[in-house]
């Protein structure tokens, strides 16, 4: 037989790469949250539940809840701000549509760090609409507009908007158009056309574009470290201060790892539903 | 003549699906064999089998009485021609042609003389430093030619080669072909859906249906004496009658239109013109038969005096030898 | 009425597109603005950026990262395209699971992988610095190049392989002479994409790094801890257009010759 292909051994060194990068580290990780911290930071090696109950502690526990509010809020206004604009690119000629599209992704390639500094720039008490508002004698004192939960939340929909405008497009094109020309023909207005044929044949577009930016938005920590105050860490933040200056690697870990289940969990309840849908628009 | 591939049992299944059931055959030496059949009946995976690019699931292919199975593609003495012809769009008319002798390392003056001569033969000197892009459908089926005779091989597999061409180009091309294997006399493996193009070019044609052969035979003994009802009704338009418990097979042409009353002898049938169809040459004329669930096509040329109308009763009739009894 | 709410439509769209350039060109006006403590503009200047090329800390920043892109781009380009081109000759329940494999990085928390590679190489006794980014960096790039790389492939089909075996070509000259030359704008386009992530990429590499191997965008999170600054701009500037320009020559790249134009992503 031929097929003892030497060319399928060309994976191999990429298959060891990852086993050794990253299936190893995840694993460490996994063992490290079921361990125990000692007194100067270092790793016991002793068995204990106590860093996944230290997350119900309700100090964690409302930064996870904090966390779970800020991501779902981020992803209703990215489907706010994504939608209109998706539906609008993909009624544009092909060759728009194209340019559209890469504007739109540009700013995504670009570093969140300098996205978020961006804003910084603006907002602070010295900042562009602070010393505008005040040069025109509108205000005397700067008014507070960064280091609050407001502007974590306008920080993550604006590096994370992009994320939802990509798949709305994409199930906007996809749509049979000959659907919505039906609705026409039964006199439906254009709202109801929308709110009774597009909408519902778009649902998968919505759906992976928030299931993209909600798992994007509960792991990220730059955009609360940059535009945050000290009240407004999210989860990504404790992570962080827990492995760089707090000093317990086993809490940290514990809490990376129930991020991550939180993660797998919606793309896997994403991956039912879409399957369903899928049935369903088949056997209809 | 001599046997130049021998199928011995071969069967091909995916997975746990039968796609071509055991069967063996032989090819000769010199022949246009064609595999004829709809689409999924298992010939180009046939054609793929010979070519190496599938393995046999059982069974074994000789090439001049030797075994195939351990010889892979780049080894075996055979080349194809593709559907899609499958030029590299990175290499110049010229590389295409030439890359087959490159990799068997023929040395740079013989290859020189062959690419003459085959861009000769083929027509496309002065396109020999173009791309693949730029040039036609038919241009580019020439170059996928070129390159494949070009190494002399033993056998030439050509998968639909024209099926991506227009009517009219597919036509002279059919001819050209021909040609060109009568003059090369190289073995010529063909595979196609078109049953006028087999009927023009084949010296046998294979006619296959959910991978099973069901007849190998000359063009005319296809058309004449289908061995099966598949081929009876896949080669051309043919009326069955079911008696008996078999079926007779009688083409168009052959089936006589009789006024009711004339000699009653000749009559089989007797039945109402359904409908009739005016074709430049001929007359395809429909007739409904009495009292059974079927409609009879009958060829009808100008000059036979009679002009039927939609309606007219009318009687059918045929000569035994026309009959081809079938088995059910 | 249909054209109020085309008109509608289309405002909002630039409206959004406002929003999401808006923020970018501020930062790059101030990175040539003459006054150094306010948001008050006071002339058009180039010192900001002069000032960087005379810092040296700047430049040993720039240094390392291209240092780090460069080697761990190749490094993840030349592992993506080999895996690349093996798996597509998979059965496929086992490419299936080699792709899930591979392209879990690209849906973990970056935060994740971040600190997974630090208890990593703390574990291995590895000294954090330039080795530990490097690793760390092929790691997370690898996984776009075997995107990218498998896009092409997939548009290429197995008709042209073939033909070359029927050619008489062995594998091993197939793979060099037909496979290798059709997918290198993939492979191009790759090795940019694995180099601008590089480059670009602050989070991993925020957990993997020493003292003395600070990369770009480290070196910019610790100013912008310090406060806002014309430097900081013109250093972001810098980011920008370089991150800009390699996406989108990976872009042309990724879509020269390709049936397939579907966006990244």
């Amino acid at each position: 037989m031929l097929n003892k292909k030497p060319v399928k051994l060309l994976a191999l060194p990429a298959l060891l790469w990852m086993g050794a990068l990253f299936v190893l580290p995840m694993l460490m990780i996994a063992i490290l949250s079921f361990l125990k911290r000692g007194t100067y930071g270092q790793v016991v090696y002793e068995f204990t539940l106590n860093n996944y109950i230290r997350i119900f502690d309700p100090l964690y526990g409302q930064i996870f809840w904090d966390t779970l509010v800020v991501a779902v809020l981020t992803t209703l206004f990215s489907i706010l701000c994504g939608y209109p604009l998706a539906y609008y690119i993909s009624r544009l000629e092909k060759s728009s549509q194209q340019i559209w599209l890469l504007l739109v992704m540009i700013p995504f390639w670009i570093n969140f760090l300098v996205r978020s500094y961006a804003w910084v720039i603006i907002l602070r008490s010295q900042g562009v609409i602070n010393t505008f508002l005040q040069s025109l004698g509108i205000i005397s004192e700067p008014l507070p507009l960064l280091y609050n939960s407001g502007s974590v939340l306008l920080g993550m929909v604006y590096t994370l908007m992009p994320f939802m405008v990509l798949p709305i497009y994409v199930s906007l094109e996809q749509m049979d158009r000959r659907k919505l020309e039906a609705a026409y023909d039964l006199g439906a207005t254009p709202w109801k056309a929308f709110w009774h044929v597009t909408l519902p044949m778009t649902k998968t577009g919505v759906v992976t574009g928030s299931i993209l930016v909600f798992v994007s938005s509960i792991g990220m920590f730059v955009v609360p470290d940059v535009m945050g105050g000290a009240k407004s860490a999210l989860i990504g933040n404790v992570i962080q201060n827990q492995f760089l200056s707090a000093r317990d690697w086993p809490f940290g870990s514990a809490l990376s790892i129930v991020l991550m289940l939180l993660s797998m969990l919606l793309i896997l309840l994403y991956f039912r539903a879409t399957k369903a849908s899928e049935t369903k628009e088949g056997s209809a | 003549m001599k046997k130049i591939i021998h199928l011995d049992s071969i069967e091909k299944r995916f997975a746990d699906t039968v796609v071509v059931p055991s069967f063996s055959l032989s090819i000769e030496e010199g022949e246009f064999l064609t595999l004829l059949g709809p689409s999924g009946c298992g010939k180009t995976t046939l054609l793929r089998m010979i070519a190496g690019f599938e393995q046999p699931t059982t069974g074994e292919i000789f090439l001049d009485e030797k075994p195939l199975s351990h010889v892979p593609p780049y080894q075996r003495d055979m080349n194809m021609v593709f559907q899609q012809y499958a030029l590299f769009p990175h290499m110049t008319v010229e590389q295409n042609i030439l890359f087959g002798l490159k990799m068997k390392k023929v040395n740079a003056a013989e290859q020189q003389k062959r690419l003459e001569e085959v861009l000769q033969y083929v027509q496309l000197t002065e396109l020999r430093k173009r791309t693949p892009k730029q040039l036609s459908g038919g241009q580019q089926q020439r170059v996928a030619i070129a390159r494949a005779i070009i190494n002399n091989p033993r056998v030439l597999l050509l998968d639909e080669p024209l099926g991506a061409l227009d009517y009219q180009l597919r036509k002279s091309l059919q001819l050209e072909l021909k040609n060109l294997q009568k003059n090369l006399g190289i073995t010529f493996i063909y595979v196609t859906h078109d049953q006028e193009e087999a009927m023009a070019m084949s010296d046998r044609i294979a006619v296959m249906n959910k991978g099973r052969i069901e007849q190998i035979a000359s063009p005319a003994e296809i058309y004449n004496s289908p061995q099966t009802l598949f081929v009876a009704t896949f080669i051309g338009e043919n009326n069955i009658f079911q008696e008996n418990g078999t079926n007779a097979a009688v083409r168009p042409e052959k089936i006589k239109l009789y006024p009711v009353d004339s000699d009653k002898d000749k009559h089989k049938k007797l039945g109402t013109i359904a409908d009739a169809v005016f074709l430049g040459n001929l007359r395809k004329v429909f007739i409904r038969l009495e009292g059974q669930d079927m409609t009879v096509m009958a060829h009808q040329y100008a000059g036979d005096g009679l002009d039927w109308q939609v309606g007219d009763q009318v009687a059918i009739g045929w000569a035994q030898t026309d009959e081809v009894i079938l088995p059910c | 009425m249909k054209t109020l709410r085309g008109n509608a439509l289309s405002g909002y769209s630039w409206l959004m597109l406002v929003f999401l350039y808006l923020p970018i060109l501020i930062l790059v006006l101030y990175s040539f603005n003459d006054s150094r403590i306010n948001a008050t503009w006071t002339g058009f200047t180039w010192k900001w950026y002069v000032s960087l090329f005379e810092n040296r800390q700047v430049m040993q920043a720039l240094m390392n990262s291209l240092t780090i892109g460069v080697i761990s781009s190749v490094i993840a380009t030349v592992l993506g395209t080999a895996a690349a081109l093996a798996v597509k000759h998979y059965s496929l329940r086992w490419s299936n699971i080699f792709n899930g494999l591979m392209y879990l990085p690209i849906v973990i928390p970056e935060i994740m992988m971040g600190l997974a590679m630090l208890v990593l190489f703390s574990q291995m006794q590895m000294e954090l610095g330039k080795v530990t980014l490097i690793l760390a960096h092929v790691t997370f790039s690898m996984p776009f190049v075997m995107v990218i790389i498998s896009g092409r492939l997939a548009d290429m089909g197995k008709d042209l392989e073939e033909a070359s075996q029927d050619l008489g070509a062995t594998p091993w000259e197939t793979l060099r002479y037909v496979t290798l030359p059709l997918i290198m704008p993939g492979i191009i386009a790759g090795f940019l994409m694995a180099f601008t992530l590089s480059l670009d990429d602050f989070i991993i590499s925020f957990f993997v790094a020493g003292p003395n191997s600070t990369t770009l965008p480290l070196y910019i999170y610790g100013l912008v801890k310090r406060g806002v600054s014309p430097e900081v701009n013109a250093l972001s500037t810098l980011l920008i257009v370089s991150t800009v320009l390699l996406v989108v020559v990976a872009e042309i790249f990724r879509r020269k010759d390709s049936k397939n134009n579907q966006s990244i992503l």
